[in-house]
């Protein structure tokens, strides 16, 4: 055997059977050809290293969406002489989870069926005969609890052993063969309803479910904030400044201070000393940036999201708002990317794949770099206008929120392409199994660390060319009369709409001086929010959309950008 | 009646699964919204595309509503079981549903899309 394969329902607690099975290393892939993930693990058995395949979660083998049909080619690719295929089964949902198990016993392959979430039954009033049912499948089932680990032991020891059923199922006697099942295997009596199963009721009650959710967002967007501005305080911050900047020091030293090479990897020294976020060097802001800015905000939040993922809220809030996000040509689950780009806008950009058509992950990407503003830019914003109280804070805030709701409802129209309707499971409300957890933040965080640090790398190197050789110079010299003409701002607020393509709050940061008015203010600190993503935002994207749609959606934001600008400068 | 009308928290059997394409009519019949708004909705939502679009499904005598049909199937709804509705979002919303100790969120076209009958105590 060299290749285990585990396929289940979705929310059947397939990844906490996975972390159980598996070593440390994890690999996500994307199947060849689709955006679908799926984890790859290894483990011993007998001494000889096995493959875990983590397929996505699937209903049945007739898929009808594409992280379903990425599930039917795994199992349909298993070579039967070296493939084991463990079926995991949420046992408070027999009848569903059997039709899928049916139709895998009967593909021939040697196949052990795991009945997860064993001690849930018993709080529900439903018994179930394991050995009956293993007699009438013809394999072998192992009840399981992943979170305590109870029965994995078992699981290890059946796959050693495991056989092709000899079940074959007729497909137009589907349910009534499963009907027979459940009547020898299942019991089930009247339960009353626990705390949680009252807490589910009321978390998606059309009027109560409300401030639920803006108390469970309020706190989580706290949370996330405590972390992300704890680590970066206590952690990355005196690392970069006590430990970084001396040896880059150094090397600005022995490349005495200036010069080309200077400044491509070191970048402009502020008074004398390395400020990064400023410099601009490939060694000081290139990596300060994406490494002790953004990484502890993408941990933090990672963290939360994927407690609120396993926990079974995130549905919960899909379905509450469906209504509202489909105005905008996107299903509930478009809430996600909108809350994480408040965060930072790169994590918002990678959860667009949660959405399922090209529209709707089309009009999320561009909505959310367009209209949310990342963390850092908010407080830049508080930072310039705040002083204004709410005459200088609600025209930018307000205006985002309008630009927001006004262009969702024009990409609805216009872009083509289908939104789906909701159709969704909603599982009940579990305590996450934390080893699970923490394995999944590892791999995203893993994922940034490989896929997007080295294009925040390459942006840094292109723009420090561009100043280095005097293109930017030139660019503002050409495009500075035309754009203080629309939006009403002097020239050297030009220099900010440049920067701000790497580095948003720097850019805010730098109307500062300019002695500008409220209205100049609002004009700017909107524009810049809008016209274009900041650089690791924009790499980001191009891989989630491709070149193409991104350059719409760079068009889309420029000329939005402009507009609102100028219909801002007419009314100031 | 359909989903939409169905009363909260009763059992409910399904008697049969339309397909969404005919929900405009289901849903105005229902009270909910003008007849051409509920027909571009189905035009963004890409209801009945898999149908019109290929010509193979079509020839094999595979009726409009096929997908919706499967979709359900898959998570246990299909005719002749028993379901119970536990809410309705305001405005055209999702309809939650229970069937078994499962909860589905459904939108509102495809809860149109499902004919279903009381149960008599």
């Amino acid at each position: 055997m060299k290749r285990i394969l585990l396929m289940g329902n979705p929310n059947v607690g397939k990844s906490a059977i996975f972390t159980r099975l598996t070593n440390v290393r994890v690999i996500v892939s994307n199947y060849p050809g689709t955006t679908v993930e799926f984890t790859r693990g290894a483990m011993r058995l007998n001494g000889q290293k096995v493959e875990v395949i983590d397929a996505p979660g699937t209903y049945s083998l007739e898929p009808m969406v594409p992280a379903e049909k990425v599930a039917v080619q795994l199992l349909q690719e298993s070579d039967p002489e070296e493939t084991v295929i463990i079926n995991i089964i949420d046992s408070t949902n027999l009848e569903r989870n059997l039709n899928l198990t049916l139709q895998i016993l009967s593909k021939g392959l040697p196949t052990i069926v795991v009945l997860n979430f064993w001690d849930e039954i018993a709080h529900r009033g439903i018994s179930i005969k394991a050995n009956k049912l293993s007699d009438l499948l013809d394999a072998r089932v192992v009840p399981t609890v992943a979170i305590t680990g109870m029965g994995i032991k078992e699981l290890k020891e059946s796959l050693i052993n495991a056989g092709p059923s000899s079940f074959r199922l007729q497909e137009d006697s589907k349910w009534i063969t499963i009907g027979k099942i459940l009547n020898e295997t299942q019991t089930a009596k009247h339960h009353h309803h626990t705390l949680l199963q009252g807490l589910q009721e009321v978390s998606t009650h059309p009027v109560a479910g409300f401030p639920i959710a803006i108390i469970v967002l309020f706190v989580s967007f706290f949370i996330i904030r405590f972390i992300g501005e704890g680590l970066i305080s206590w952690i990355f911050n005196p690392l970069f400044e006590k430990l970084w900047a001396p040896v880059l020091m150094k090397i600005s030293v022995l490349l005495n201070h200036s010069g080309f090479w200077h400044d491509i990897f070191i970048g402009k020294l502020v008074n004398g000393e390395i400020d990064f976020f400023q410099s601009f060097g490939i060694l000081s802001t290139g990596l300060y940036i994406p490494i002790a800015a953004v990484l502890p905000y993408i941990f933090s939040f990672y963290l939360i999201l994927s407690f609120l993922e396993d926990s079974g809220y995130l549905p919960r809030l899909a379905i509450l708002l469906d209504r509202l996000m489909h105005q905008i040509g996107i299903h509930g689950m478009g809430i996600i990317p909108m809350m994480l780009g408040l965060g930072c806008n790169v994590p918002g950009a990678l959860a667009t794949r949660i959405m399922e058509t090209r529209k709707e992950r089309f009009i999320s990407a561009t909505i959310m770099a367009i209209a949310v503003p990342c963390m850092a830019q908010i407080a830049m914003v508080f930072g310039l206008l705040g002083k204004f109280g709410f005459k200088g804070l609600a025209p930018v805030f307000g205006t985002l929120f309008v630009v927001w709701l006004i262009l969702g409802k024009i990409m609805s129209i216009f872009v083509r392409g289908e939104s789906p309707e909701i159709f969704t499971e909603i599982p009940p409300y579990r305590f996450p199994y934390f080893t699970s957890l923490f394995k999944k933040v590892w791999m995203r965080i893993y994922w940034f660390l490989k896929e997007a640090l080295p294009f925040v790398l390459i942006g840094v190197f292109i723009v420090n060319l561009l100043y280095s050789l005097g293109i930017i110079d030139f660019l503002s010299r050409i495009f500075g009369p035309i754009i203080s003409r629309i939006l009403g701002l002097p020239s050297a607020a030009i220099a900010a709409l440049l920067i701000g393509f790497l580095r948003k709050d720097v850019a805010i940061g730098m109307l500062a001086p300019l002695g500008l008015s409220i209205g100049q203010l609002v004009t700017a600190s909107v524009v810049l929010t809008m016209y274009f993503p900041c650089v690791a935002t924009f790499v980001v994207l191009i891989k989630e959309l491709g070149f193409l749609d991104m350059l719409k959606a760079a068009i889309i934001m420029i000329l939005s950008a402009f507009f609102v600008g100028w219909v801002l400068n007419l009314i100031y | 009646m359909n989903l939409i009308e169905a009363k909260q928290n009763i059992d409910l059997k399904v008697v049969k699964i339309k397909g969404e394409w005919r929900a405009h009519e289901n849903l105005r019949h229902s009270g909910f919204g003008s007849h051409w708004r509920a027909r571009r909705d189905i035009r963004h939502k890409g209801i009945g595309r898999g149908w019109r679009e290929h010509k193979d499904i079509r020839d094999k005598g595979i009726g409009r509503g096929w997908r919706l049909q499967k979709k359900l199937e898959n998570l246990g709804i299909r005719e002749g079981v028993v379901i119970r509705k536990v809410s309705q979002q305001a405005f055209r919303g999702p309809v939650i549903i229970e069937i078994g100790n499962t909860r589905v969120a459904i939108g509102c076209f495809m809860a149109a899309a499902i004919k279903v009958e009381e149960i008599e105590k």
